[in-house]
């Protein structure tokens, strides 16, 4: 009658180090992340840093701005993944900008939710087992500018 | 241990049913009690300490004790309770499959998947097991524990626009009967006159509260009286529907006004909700179940 008691405290013991040396993810750090990522990416392909614009009273949702000599200004904004912030991004954009995710090196006219929560799911739990470099993101990058500046963005990064 | 202790106090409608069981079962080097208790307290022990970990600090957590998290612990003593009256038979081959698969599944470092290990346990019970109807009430609790923190998180990432413009339609149709001034609401965001807009997001949806009301629901009804019976489906749908309207009220009350937002959106304001849903799930189920009971 011993072994169950061993085998369960020994997969407490294992089970219990895992979790308490596991890193969660946390929606304003992930937010963070994506949007250091999305302003390194918009920065090599000319685009300088140009303020940033509160979005939500609680500060969660704000726009970085961006400005290029050839194309004006480009907004991005680090948006849930899930979909739930699409309307607010929406209310930013005025009649002339467009809106295009990044997800996935790719500029998408929708959030990807199916896909990418997934995906990024996936991601979680193999960074947790230590089978991934990254760990998976609870945000994805928002783009709102006009045709021009949107094309800029997707072009390849300038040569320094 | 856990087995024994849980199992010292009778269940009230335990009529004498372990007699029944042979001692030869009784003397397997592994029952099926033993197993499902051993497996749901290692399962949630993993989860509650995941969810510790991904907390933003300690006050959110021991804030969250004294509310939500209240429904929650209400919840795993009582399937671990009814799990504790589980027969105490001889494990299955499928058994034994059942908890290595949920066994696995709690190494995995994270406190969601422990959850839902603990689920597809119950899952498994609640077909596996449906003779005894303690293993089957156990089961049903943690079924509704593994919805609240683990399927249904999963279910409203997946589903959270819709769900969230759900409620915002609720929302603006509250707002225009009680402000009709031009209440515009695009998706789930909803603009008054004045230029205020508020964004229902998904930690304020509807179905994460519904979650809390259930849980509350089957915790202590499955607790005094483990089988199911038709008059809970009454039972469900009202606490659903105050569940979903107190939630509403909530919302619409934040569509007043930035100090509206705040003073409802507040750290007192959310507690006192939290403590609203708890209540109205709390008292609904009692009146549902001193009706079952007038009815016996």
């Amino acid at each position: 009658m011993r072994w169950p008691i061993v085998s369960l405290g020994l997969l407490l013991v294992v089970s219990l180090t895992g979790k308490l040396l596991s890193q969660p993810v946390d929606a304003t750090v992930s937010r963070d992340a994506t949007e250091h990522e999305v302003t390194d990416a918009l920065m090599a392909r000319g685009f300088a840093p140009d303020g940033v614009e509160a979005v939500s009273v609680d500060g969660f949702y704000r726009a970085l701005v961006f400005a290029h000599p050839a194309c004006g200004a480009l907004r991005a904004m680090a948006v849930p993944l899930n979909g739930e912030g699409s309307e607010i991004v929406r209310q930013v954009a005025t009649t002339s900008e467009r809106i295009a995710y990044v997800y996935d090196a790719a500029l998408l006219s929708d959030v990807p939710v199916m896909r990418a929560t997934v995906r990024e799911s996936a991601i979680r739990l193999a960074h947790a087992i230590g089978w991934s470099p990254r760990n998976g993101r609870v945000s994805l990058a928002t783009l709102i500018g006009d045709e021009l500046c949107l094309a800029r963005a997707a072009a390849p990064a300038e040569p320094e | 241990v856990i087995a024994r202790a849980l199992a010292l106090a009778p269940h009230p409608l335990d009529r004498g049913r372990d007699d029944a069981i042979d001692q030869a079962t009784r003397d397997t080097p592994l029952s099926r009690r033993a197993l499902l208790l051993g497996l749901y307290v290692l399962g949630m022990t993993n989860g509650a300490i995941g969810y510790v970990i991904g907390q933003p600090s300690l006050a959110v957590t021991v804030a969250s004790l004294a509310t939500i998290n209240l429904i929650v612990l209400l919840a795993v003593l009582a399937g671990l309770r009814l799990a504790g009256h589980v027969a105490p038979v001889g494990c299955h081959r499928a058994d034994l499959a059942a908890g290595v698969l949920c066994a696995l599944l709690i190494l995995v470092p994270s406190g969601r998947i422990s959850w839902a290990a603990v689920g597809l346990l119950a899952l498994y019970s609640l077909v596996a097991h449906r003779d005894d109807r303690f293993a089957v009430a156990a089961a049903s609790v943690f079924l509704a524990l593994a919805f609240k923190q683990s399927f249904g998180t999963a279910l409203m990432a997946l589903l959270a626009e819709p769900l969230t413009i759900v409620d915002a339609v609720m929302v603006s149709g509250l707002l225009d009967l009680v402000r009709p001034d031009g209440i515009v609401r695009v998706g789930n965001v909803i603009t008054a006159p004045d230029g205020y807009r508020l964004a229902i997001m998904l930690g304020c949806s509807s179905l994460h509260n519904l979650s809390i009301g259930l849980l509350c629901w089957v915790a202590i009804t499955r607790s005094v009286r483990p089988a199911w019976r038709r008059a809970d489906g009454r039972t469900v749908v009202t606490i659903m529907v105050a569940t979903v309207g107190l939630n509403v009220l909530r919302m619409t009350l934040m569509g007043f006004g930035p100090a509206a937002y705040d003073v409802v959106h507040g750290p007192i304001g959310n507690t006192v909700f939290d403590m609203a849903v708890m209540a109205n799930a709390l008292a609904i189920t009692l009146w549902g179940f001193r009706d079952a009971l007038a009815h016996r």
